[in-house]
């Protein structure tokens, strides 16, 4: 009975419709999952595999690695741009409202961490600084969309 | 800006994600529409307009409040 329940539940959040796709992945099309998924896939393998590179590789192996992640994010943001402009006036907006305030929060926030790293007051890694802008985002984008509700 | 949109939604008997179907947005927008949380694009107003056959004045007053 509970698992009848559950698969009902799981049915109805994956359902076309699913008020949830209408808030965080609008416009969304099964290539952005696709290219989404091999994005992200990309992007932590890259990274984990960048680390663990010493100082006895090549240094074009070293720079490529280092720029590899970089490209990915390009790539991603570039995923992200199609989607949104396949969505509707609003949710543009909203999307655009989200940026706007990522951008205010993310750049004071990560610059005041930055000058604390090189004051050797804390240590954060650079790496880091992606997944906070990503929950930053999310943070905003929750906001425009509870303005509109 | 106030509307007539959710009476005239009403009056067709649609519901709001008919009208998001039919103008080709998302219910959301809809809804922020009716409630005066969102006052749509030009060209959006002029396809509601045609939707409900009349002029963007007997839908929007912009001297209103919502």
């Amino acid at each position: 009975m509970r698992a009848a329940q559950a698969y009902s539940r799981v049915k109805f959040a994956l359902h076309e419709n699913a008020m949830w796709k209408d808030f965080w992945f609008a416009g969304a099309t099964r290539n952005y999952w696709v290219l989404s998924s091999l994005l992200m896939l990309g992007y932590v393998l890259a990274i984990t595999l960048g680390v663990q590179l010493d100082s006895g590789w090549p240094m074009s192996i070293r720079v490529l690695a280092a720029l590899v992640p970089a490209l990915l994010i390009i790539g991603f943001v570039v995923l992200e741009f199609r989607r949104i402009r396949n969505t509707d006036e609003l949710r543009q907006r909203m999307e655009l409202e989200a940026g706007m305030l990522t951008l205010a929060v993310s750049v004071p926030l990560l610059s005041a961490i930055g000058l604390l790293d090189d004051a050797g007051i804390m240590e954060v890694p650079f790496l880091m600084s992606v997944p906070a802008l990503m929950l930053i985002y999310i943070a905003a984008q929750a906001w425009a969309h509870r303005r509109y509700q | 800006m106030n509307n007539r949109l959710r009476d005239l939604r009403a009056e067709h008997g649609w519901s709001q994600a008919d009208l998001a179907e039919r103008l080709a947005v998302s219910r959301q927008t809809i809804n922020a529409i009716e409630t005066g949380k969102y006052d749509p694009s030009l060209p959006l107003a002029f396809a509601i307009a045609k939707l409900f056959k009349c002029s963007i004045e007997a839908i929007f007053d912009p001297q209103g409040k919502p």
